[in-house]
């Protein structure tokens, strides 16, 4: 019998943001897509995000983020994964990330950054070809 | 995967999480591994919580952890949410009512989808209580999808079942 893998993502708004219209929107999609997502609703911290991945054994964990603390919790959110052996977990944003703030946090390790009006079979493509190990 | 239930039992939580995804993918080369961890099953106390959708049982659950881990308890929880039936997607928003718990990383929270199984849990999930117990953990909580009024297989897992109604 072939293991019956499904994609397994952590939609979560870091820091004190609460527009949480598009992280809403973006959960429901995901699962009428066929993945699984556990929305962990507002406020979180980076440590309750990677603590939710470990546990949850994500794929994929999504950020949203409208109110510019993008250039702090992105980075620290990959950061702590790779501290916790989670490597092979795909980190995507998304929300109101200015231009010249994406070049850096792709290089922090963020995989891709979706801003607004960004279609959603778009973002979902882009998972479906960036996880690993599927 | 030998090692994996090696080194649940010296407790990776990392080593835990992957074992679950397994055992929920129902990958055959995994199923000999819940053998392996039988022995070390029996410890854990096993509470249920159900009841109809949106009484309560999330916010229950977060409430009875603390309690517990007041006492210096460690606790699995498992919540459990249905899967589409038309896309085979599931939306898991038991954590959002867990926030308390889910800054304690003592308190291992898992979400399941249902994945076409009725009765309110996922048929894998009493082997999920098991990795948890063989784990440590000395309670595991098990929060079921919100049910209706005939689906009690919960009853089947847990020591103890907690059923949450709303007043009225
Ligand atoms: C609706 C809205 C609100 C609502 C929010 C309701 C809610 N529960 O979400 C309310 C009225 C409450 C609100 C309040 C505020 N808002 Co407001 N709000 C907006 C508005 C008009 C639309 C946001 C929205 O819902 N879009 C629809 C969703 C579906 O789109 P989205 O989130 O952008 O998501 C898309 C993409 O960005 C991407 N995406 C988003 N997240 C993710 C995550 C991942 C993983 C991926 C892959 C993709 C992705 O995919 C989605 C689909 O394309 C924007 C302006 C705008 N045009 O964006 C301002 C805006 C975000 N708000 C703003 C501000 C300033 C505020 C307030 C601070 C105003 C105030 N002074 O009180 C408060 C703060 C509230 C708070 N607690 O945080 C500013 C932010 C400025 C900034 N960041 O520099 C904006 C940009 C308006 C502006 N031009 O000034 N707001
Ligand atoms: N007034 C009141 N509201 C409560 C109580 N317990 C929970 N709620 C609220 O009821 C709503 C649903 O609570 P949850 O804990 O998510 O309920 P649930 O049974 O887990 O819901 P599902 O998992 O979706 O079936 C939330 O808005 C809670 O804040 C309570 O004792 N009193
Ligand atoms: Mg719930």
């Amino acid at each position: 019998m072939t293991a019956k893998k499904r994609i397994k993502v952590i939609m979560a708004k870091p820091g004190l943001d609460g527009h949480d219209r598009g992280a809403k929107l973006l959960a429901r999609v995901f699962a009428e897509a066929g993945m699984e997502v556990v929305y962990t609703g507002l406020r979180q911290t980076p440590e309750m995000i990677v603590e939710a991945a470990l546990q949850e054994d994500a794929d994929v964990v999504g950020l949203s983020s409208l109110s510019g603390v993008h250039n702090y919790f992105f980075p620290r959110v990959v950061e702590l994964l790779k501290e916790k052996g989670l490597h092979d977990v795909l980190v995507v944003g998304g929300g109101i990330i200015p231009d010249e703030d994406i070049a850096g946090l792709k290089k922090a390790g963020v995989a891709a950054v979706f801003g607004p009006g960004t279609r959603t079979d778009e973002i979902i493509k882009f998972i479906k070809d960036n996880i690993s190990g599927s | 995967m030998d090692d994996l239930v090696a080194e649940v039992l010296q407790g990776s939580v990392r080593a835990m999480a992957r074992l679950i995804t397994l055992i929920e993918n129902e990958d055959s080369r995994a199923l000999y591994l819940m053998a392996a961890l039988y022995p070390h099953t029996g410890n854990a106390y096993v509470l249920g919580i159900t009841g109809s959708p949106g009484t309560g049982k999330s916010t229950l659950t977060d409430k009875i952890t603390s309690v517990l881990r007041d006492r210096e308890q460690t606790v699995g929880v498992i919540a459990v949410d249905p899967s589409s039936p038309f896309t085979g997607g599931a939306l898991l928003g038991d954590r959002i009512r867990m926030q308390r718990s889910s800054g304690d990383a003592e308190v291992f929270i898992r979400s399941m989808a249902t994945r076409g199984n009725l009765g309110g849990l996922a048929r894998t999930t009493a082997d999920i209580v098991k990795i948890m117990d063989a784990f440590g953990k000395d309670w595991v909580i098990v929060e079921t999808v919100g049910v209706g009024q005939d689906e009690v297989e919960i009853a089947k897992t847990a020591d103890t079942t907690i059923v949450v109604l709303a007043p009225g």
